[in-house]
């Protein structure tokens, strides 16, 4: 508390900090009732009047003390107008989801609130708000659920600034970094064309980080339109967003770079149908062109080790020409294509090339080639890639969902892949969806032939039990009954019982889940395929 | 039975952690082979790992549990997972006869009820034997007197040489005279000294507040020695400052209080595998605070359950003291859940002139009630704050967890709420808040 500097307490602390035997205590001096309290100690020695004098002033000081009036930087309260909030057995599962206990399930919840157009409770919200900042994708499916109130709670606290809402437009230049991006992306899914204008009419102002987050935004939706604009960006001071331009540029397979890059990459790479054969020729240099198309000289420090600057020209090249060229030219199917590339030198810079144009292009076909032909042989999933975003998992990733099921179902019904084998557990791990009923009755399938036939735990037996547990995110609720009338007919002593009750207990949990949302069970599916 | 009983409430019955989220897999109808109720008593068989399901039952009057698993934990998952069922999904309990197991436990429960208030009965005679407690009194009293006189001697000493010394001095100089006080019958003191010992190296005014603690003993000291010429009441409070408290059932002779209780919040602390629960009350129709303490060892449970924001209809007998607030439960009826928040004082200086009073009469009081309401959560560069309409704040515990500031911002969304907290005239512990009928625990 604070003490004026004359106070009686403070003569009175200066005079016991100090002690009586350097310095006779003198009872201080004042009028009212506690100096008449006081001076009654007058008679007393020296260190009982300094001991009752600080038990008379301090009991005094406490009894006396009032809160103050005081101005405090008021904010507007909240708008009252509000989603409904979700009901109290599904903030529960919330709750729970937050608390640790199955935390994979977070996304699916949010999902489903949003589905149903229901708000998180306000208990909840800090901590949500939380997981929102520590896990930047959960982001996009957080905001729909805050609510007014959320938003309002967000905009108190600079860490939670990526969920204040921007609003309108004319937040745009005001705005905090994460909340215009957010904005922008959001922008760029309903009307691409003008979130571009938007981001040009303030782009001289961006610093450079913020044009090459801002014009990654433009990967939303990305359209020929687009074009002049990341053409103009080709020239930008920032090294990165200028990298982000080519990208994008690369990316369109319509595009003047990708027309000029295509001519180029002809000359150093052909194929021969008759044969058949491949071959590649290294470029002596790098054409000015393509320097000023932001093609880079020196290979990128992640890559430096593994090719020289000539593969390295190569691999740009290849990476922003469209892979039908290669097709259209031989009259080949990707397929044979990808497998001679597989058997050639340079292996590594063709295989990253097709496989970078192709993701960049949004090309499946192509980029399920890649995929296949390293998984026909390989168990493991570690490719030998020049540039590390180009790894197996990074191009499975690009898939869409439907692709992602469909080569599963292909390993197990055309590769006869077994359900414990690595790639096989780690494709399905890698799943972002919910699998469709037919891959989920597959891997039942697998999972009842293997489970039954389990004498004692291999390796890979270890991996899928470990395993077990995440598939239980991607497995439709419906299938739940299926899965235990499995877990019945597995023996008592089968070492996979705790297992099979832990995946139970999850999709249990997601069933409950979903009906907390008010959905019924006829509804199911409909939610599922929405999630 | 009017009782609706809140997930929330149930999960504030949890002994830890662990429990909770165990006892909330448990509460889903899929894993219980049977579930039912009669009136007041709810039971269910929950298929566990053991070739036997697990007989789990609850007795809501209370709310007492019990179960047939092993765990030691109390209540075990089995039986908050009833609990939480009943609480979210109250059709699934189907109203029917008990079975045997459950029957045989409600009448062994009341035989238990009878005995204990026969060993009371039995106590109360005990003590009534009055030449002996005479003399255990008289003899207590001198070893008091005589470790009063010693801490007086050790206390001017201390000021005689300077508190500025004091950082340098061990701990030990703090342990022995703690020691020599639980040797004379004053554990109270030796608490009180230990925790001086504690506050020396806690920050830059640690000078100021070893002073107000020794001053606070030394009154004590001189309001002991004069014990005689103070009023019954302030004598009982000095000898529950020294440690030399009532027994039960000395307390339970007095004065009973029938009230509706409204259970306003609970903190549990530990120390050293002590469970120390505070609990506060509020009387209904007599506009009373009451303090419950509980203690439990390791895994051991409360003797009494109290849900958080629930009401009871109970006899409550106060200790003795110049401003009573420590309570305890003669007897009790059924617990029911009050559906609107108490009213509070919507002037926080009305509020702390309360305090200032209660201080005046009593000045050892270390835990003051204050209920608010229509009052704002603000936040602060220091800290968090409440403030009422006249714009007058009150400072929050800066031990609460930055959570919970938030929790209580995102509740207010920047409205007036009813808040429930321990003072300790520097700050206030927020123990639970009101939204409209909604109740929220804050205190664990």
């Amino acid at each position: 508390m604070a003490l004026a500097t004359d106070s009686p307490w403070q003569a009175i602390a200066a005079a016991a900090l100090l002690g009586t035997e350097r310095q006779p205590f003198q009872l201080p001096n004042i009028s009212g009732n506690l100096g008449n309290c006081l001076s009654q100690l007058s008679d007393r020695p020296n260190e009982s009047a300094l001991l009752s004098a600080v038990g008379m002033v301090s009991l005094h000081q406490r009894v006396g003390w009032l809160p103050e009036a005081r101005s405090v930087t008021q904010v507007e309260s909240c708008s009252s107008e509000d989603l409904p909030r979700c009901s109290p057995r599904a903030a529960r599962y919330l709750q729970q989801i937050l608390e640790g206990q199955f935390p994979h399930l977070l996304s699916e919840w949010l999902e489903k609130a949003a589905i149903s157009g229901q708000r998180v409770p306000e208990i909840l919200l800090p901590s949500l708000l939380d997981k929102g900042r520590q896990q930047r994708e959960l982001r996009p499916s957080v905001l729909p659920v805050l609510g007014q109130r959320g938003r309002w709670l967000a905009a108190q606290n600079p860490d939670w600034n990526y969920a204040v809402a921007l609003t309108t437009e004319a937040d745009w230049e005001t705005g905090t970094p994460s909340a215009r991006l957010l904005y922008l992306q959001d922008l760029r899914s309903h009307n691409p064309d003008h979130a571009r204008e938007l981001l040009q009419s303030t782009w001289k102002q961006e610093t450079a980080s913020d044009r090459a987050k801002f014009l990654e935004a433009c990967r939303i939706r990305l359209s020929p339109v687009d074009e002049p604009f990341l053409e103009a960006t080709l020239g930008d001071r920032s090294k990165e967003a200028r990298r982000v331009a080519v990208d994008l540029l690369a990316s369109l397979p319509t595009s003047r770079l990708c027309q000029h890059v295509t001519e180029h990459t002809c000359r150093y790479l052909s194929l021969e149908r008759e044969g058949p054969s491949l071959h590649v020729q290294l470029p002596k240099h790098l054409d000015e062109t393509l320097i000023q198309l932001g093609f880079e000289l020196k290979p990128l420090s992640s890559v430096n080790n593994k090719v020289g600057e000539k593969a390295w020209w190569l691999l740009q090249m290849l990476g922003a020409t469209s892979p039908s060229t290669w097709t259209e030219q031989s009259q080949m199917s990707p397929r044979q294509i990808v497998k001679l590339a597989q058997s050639h030198e340079w292996q590594n810079v063709l295989l990253d090339g097709f496989a970078l144009a192709a993701k960049r292009q949004g090309n499946h076909e192509w980029l399920e080639e890649v995929i296949r032909v390293w998984f026909a042989g390989q168990a493991s999933i570690n490719r030998n890639v020049v540039l590390v975003d180009l790894g197996t998992e990074a191009l499975v990733n690009a898939l869409s969902g439907d692709r992602h099921d469909a080569l599963l179902i292909d390993l197990f019904q055309v590769s006869h892949r077994k359900i414990n084998d690595s790639l096989t557990i780690w494709l399905l791990r890698s799943s972002s969806q919910l699998w469709s009923f037919d891959l989920a009755r597959l891997v039942l399938d697998g999972l009842e032939k293997h489970l039954n036939n389990t004498k004692t735990f291999s390796n890979s037996d270890w991996e899928l039990r470990s395993a077990l547990k995440e598939f239980a995110r991607f497995i439709p609720v419906s299938l739940t009954s299926e899965v235990m009338r499995l877990r019945e007919r597995l023996a008592n002593d089968s070492p996979w019982v705790n297992s099979m009750n832990d995946l139970i207990a999850l999709l249990e949990f997601r069933k409950d889940m979903t009906q907390a949302f008010g959905v019924e069970d006829g509804n199911q599916e409909i939610v599922n395929k929405l999630g | 039975m009017p009782a609706q009983w809140t997930a929330d409430q149930v999960l504030a019955l949890a002994p830890d952690a662990a429990s909770a989220k165990n006892g909330r897999g448990l509460a889903i109808c899929q894993k219980w082979i049977s579930l039912g109720q009669q009136q007041s008593v709810i039971w269910g068989e929950c298929q566990g790992s053991g070739k036997n399901p697990y007989r789990t039952q609850i007795d809501l009057r209370e709310p007492a549990f019990r179960c047939t698993c092993p765990s030691r934990k109390f209540p075990c998952k089995h039986g908050l997972g009833l609990f939480l069922l009943l609480a979210e999904q109250p059709g699934e309990m189907v109203e029917t006869d008990p079975p045997a197991w459950v029957a045989e436990w409600l009448v062994s429960r009341s035989q238990r009820t009878e005995k204990q208030a026969e060993k009371q009965a039995k106590r109360q005679e005990q003590t009534a034997d009055r030449i002996a407690q005479a003399k255990r009194a008289a003899e207590r009293q001198r070893k008091v007197s005589a470790g009063i006189q010693e801490l007086r001697l050790w206390l001017e000493d201390r000021v005689r040489q300077g508190l500025a010394t004091l950082p340098q001095e061990s701990y030990q100089m703090w342990d022995t005279i703690a020691a020599r006080m639980v040797d004379a019958q004053a554990p109270g003191l030796a608490q009180q000294l230990q925790e001086l010992a504690g506050i020396i190296h806690t920050g830059a005014d640690w000078s100021d507040r070893v002073l107000e603690q020794l001053g606070r003993l030394y009154l004590l000291i001189e309001g002991f020695e004069q014990i005689e010429t103070l009023p019954t009441a302030v004598q009982a409070d000095v000898r529950t400052q020294l440690g030399w408290s009532l027994n039960q059932e000395e307390v339970l002779t007095g004065q009973a209080y029938t009230d509706l209780w409204l259970v306003l919040g609970q903190r549990t602390e530990e120390e050293e595998r002590l469970w120390a629960r505070r609990t506060w009350l509020y009387g209904i129709a007599t506009h009373t605070f009451a303090l419950l303490l509980d203690f439990a060892h390791g895994h051991q449970p409360f003797e009494q359950s109290l849900l958080s924001g629930a009401c009871l209809e109970a006899e409550l007998v106060f200790y003795p003291s110049a401003y009573p607030l420590r309570a305890l439960i003669k007897t009790r009826q059924e617990a029911a859940a009050l559906p609107k928040p108490p009213p509070g004082i919507e002037a926080i200086t009305e509020a702390i002139a309360t305090y200032s009073k209660a201080l005046a009469s009593c000045p050892w009081l270390e835990r003051f009630p204050l209920l608010l309401q229509d009052v704002v959560p603000r936040q602060e560069e220091k800290g968090w704050l409440l403030q009422d309409q006249q714009g007058v704040v009150l400072p929050l515990s800066r031990r609460m967890e930055a959570t919970q500031g938030w929790q209580l911002l995102a509740l207010s969304g920047g409205y007036p709420l009813s808040v429930f907290g321990e003072w300790d005239g520097t700050f206030l512990n927020v123990l639970s808040v009101w939204v409209e009928d909604s109740y929220y625990g804050f205190g664990n």
